[in-house]
């Protein structure tokens, strides 16, 4: 019995690869699809259709040099009216500028730096935000240098607690802006923190606060998503015509939308599917060399049983699908236990999501349980046809042998 | 089915162990016939190539050289296929140390050479299953041994252990038994019960081949062949067989 005991001990040790090797394929399937799911998701949050265009060049691949904090002035006000005219940009709908900044944020006690935004009228539709309370300041108010202010839904719970706030008037640096709206709760995703942006209009940002005469980035929103491209097209064609360049290699601005940006971080999570693809690999192999060996040992103490069967009928091929068919249930049972650790760590990971409030799609399908049975009965039969031919071969003289 | 004489008919057999640095002769020119019915005793000294002799007859071995016909048929071309057909349906086996499945019971044991039976049945339906029971019983009653269907093969004697194996050996019904020193390993009584079964069977018709080096044991056999370094040296009929003495050896 405890012989027994330690077989089942020393089996279950050489299964373990086919265990973490399941678990990793488990993982791979289900949480790499969460995470790309989740950036999808962000695509559809921030708007498959915007395009973003930057001050600085930039290759194909990599972010411009705006993005890593460093100062580009090459982009004026004059090229967002130019983008909005519907002559230069037949698919825009809608176009806002971007500037942003730190001040001090001041109200009753409450005392903060914090980082606000210049934007154009047009930025609600832009993004697609909300209003909840009140209203978005118009074009005329960024006309006239109106020092109107719209809240996020956090911050402005943060400043005035649960106080009637509309009309309200916040100290920005040095001057009141008057509140005329709060934005609807949207969340976070990794770019924005929607909920807790302050918005003021985009030149009174520009001149009455920063003292600048440029824009941080412009962003725009196409009819269509299938116009992205020529819009993109000719969102060049304009600013190369007003900043003088003759060809692309003299470009001094990129144009972006959103998916290709994300497919940066999209890289990141396949480099991760990747990595995990390897750890399964690896450990299959092992857990395959694992199946071996036990298989081996198996045959080993058998030999004298496998010559008799052989003496009493039993053909090469009749020893070895009985091989095969024992090296597949260990390697099942390998698998059926990797399956349920998977399981557990696509919980984990969901748990873990929950507590950074991230949106997380838990994912089991029924594909995940085929493709590990598959890929476990093929490390199965692999890995057992080696033992299952040696004992195949064995001469039902072995029966004769006395011990 | 056709009448066949010469069941067995070997010319000139050698077998050469060949392990690279020597050579052992362990046959060196068999010839013999054995009829069918025929109670045949192989005996010789420990190294005299009787096994050997023995292995090649029941085709668990192949000949170096020399001619080995199987009721009539050249057995030169049999491939894997036929010898597995042969051990399985005409040949049973019965081994000095029993053989017998520790982790299984009496019945599986005996139930083996049924696995691999492809050959009288198409497929192992429910009938099947049936009848298996059925021929499994009527073989271990043949040897008395019925009454131990379900026991483990640890709970039996050596002399029912012998038994339980000559009942897997019958099985499918063979024509020839090879008993390889069937009583080596077992006290005179219990050998003496063994060779009471072993004669019942031949007088049922089953050809008998039996290894041994004991001249006792021998004698039970209607025909000894002696055989010394690799040759036949006596083929004689034995003119008093011994029988076993049934009072003698029932409870």
């Amino acid at each position: 019995m405890q012989n027994f005991l330690a077989a089942k001990m020393r089996t279950f040790l050489t299964i373990i690869g086919v265990v973490i090797g399941i678990a990793a394929v488990m993982v791979v399937m289900s949480v790499g699809t969460s995470a790309q799911n989740m950036i999808l998701d962000q695509i559809r949050n921030v708007g498959s259709d915007l395009v973003a265009i930057l001050p600085g060049a930039a290759d194909d691949d990599g972010p411009p040099a705006s993005t890593y904090g460093i100062v580009v002035t090459t982009m004026k006000n004059g090229d967002l009216e130019a983008l909005r005219k519907k002559s230069n940009v037949p698919h825009a709908v809608a176009v806002s500028g971007y500037v942003s900044g730190n001040n001090v944020v001041q109200y009753k006690s409450y005392d903060k730096s914090l980082t606000f935004q210049g934007v154009s009228a047009d930025m609600l539709d832009v993004e697609g935000s909300n209003i909840a309370f009140g209203r978005f300041f118009t074009s005329a108010e960024d006309e006239s240098l109106a020092r109107v202010v719209v809240l996020g839904a956090k911050i402005a719970k943060d400043i005035f607690d649960n106080e009637d706030m509309l009309g309200k008037k916040i100290k920005i640096g040095s001057q009141s802006f008057r509140v005329v709206g709060i934005m609807e709760e949207r969340g976070a995703t990794f770019a924005a923190n929607y909920d807790e942006s302050i918005y003021i209009p985009l030149q009174t940002a520009q001149k009455n606060i920063l003292g600048i005469d440029y824009l941080n980035f412009i962003r725009m929103k196409v009819d269509d998503e299938k116009n992205v491209e020529q819009t993109k097209d000719d969102v060049r064609t304009v600013l190369r015509s007003r900043h003088d360049i003759a060809d692309d290699e003299g470009d001094d601005f990129s144009v972006r939308n959103i998916a290709s940006a994300l497919s940066m971080v999209n890289n990141v999570t396949n480099i991760m599917k990747y990595f995990l693809t390897a750890v399964a690999s690896i450990s299959l192999i092992v857990g395959g060399i694992g199946v071996m060996n036990i298989m081996f040992i198996a045959l080993s103490k058998r030999v004298r049983e496998i010559g008799l069967r052989k003496a009493v009928g039993a053909r090469r091929r009749d020893i070895m699908w009985q091989f095969l068919f024992e090296s597949m249930i260990i390697a099942l049972i390998g698998g059926f236990i990797g399956f349920f650790v998977g399981l557990f760590v696509i919980w984990l990971a969901w748990v873990a999501a929950m507590q950074y409030d991230i949106e997380w799609d838990m994912i089991i399908t029924m594909q995940m349980a085929y493709v590990s049975l598959i890929i476990t009965l093929v490390i199965g039969l692999l890995f057992g046809i080696y033992p299952a031919r040696k004992a195949s071969r064995i001469s039902p003289m072995e029966a004769l042998r006395y011990e | 089915m056709e009448k066949i004489a010469k069941i067995i008919s070997c010319k000139d057999i050698t077998k050469v162990f060949d392990t690279g640095e020597t050579k052992t002769h362990a046959l060196r020119g068999v010839s013999c016939d054995i009829a069918e019915g025929e109670f045949v005793a192989i005996m010789g000294p420990s190294g005299s190539g009787k096994s050997t002799l023995m292995h090649v007859l029941s085709f668990l071995d192949r000949a170096t050289e020399g001619g080995y016909f199987f009721r009539g048929k050249d057995t030169k071309d049999f491939d894997e296929e036929k010898l597995a057909f042969i051990r399985n349906q005409e040949i049973g086996f019965v081994f000095q140390s029993f053989n017998l499945m520790q982790r299984v019971s009496v019945f599986e044991n005996v139930e083996l050479p049924l696995l691999y039976d492809f050959y009288t049945k198409t497929t192992q339906n429910k009938e099947d299953k049936k009848t298996n029971k059925d021929r499994v019983m009527n073989a271990l009653k043949s040897v008395s041994m019925e009454h131990r269907l379900h026991h483990m093969p640890s709970q039996l004697s050596g002399g029912e252990k012998q038994r339980v194996a000559i009942a897997r050996a019958l099985i499918n019904n063979p024509k020839i038994i090879f008993a390889d020193e069937p009583t080596g390993n077992l006290d005179s009584k219990s050998g003496l019960q063994v060779m009471h079964v072993l004669e019942g069977l031949n007088k049922q018709g089953h050809t008998i081949i039996l290894v041994t080096h004991e001249s006792r044991t021998a004698e039970h056999a209607q025909r000894i062949l002696r055989i010394v370094d690799g040759k036949i040296v006596d083929d004689k009929r034995v003119h008093n067989q011994r029988s076993v003495d049934t009072d003698n050896i029932l409870k």
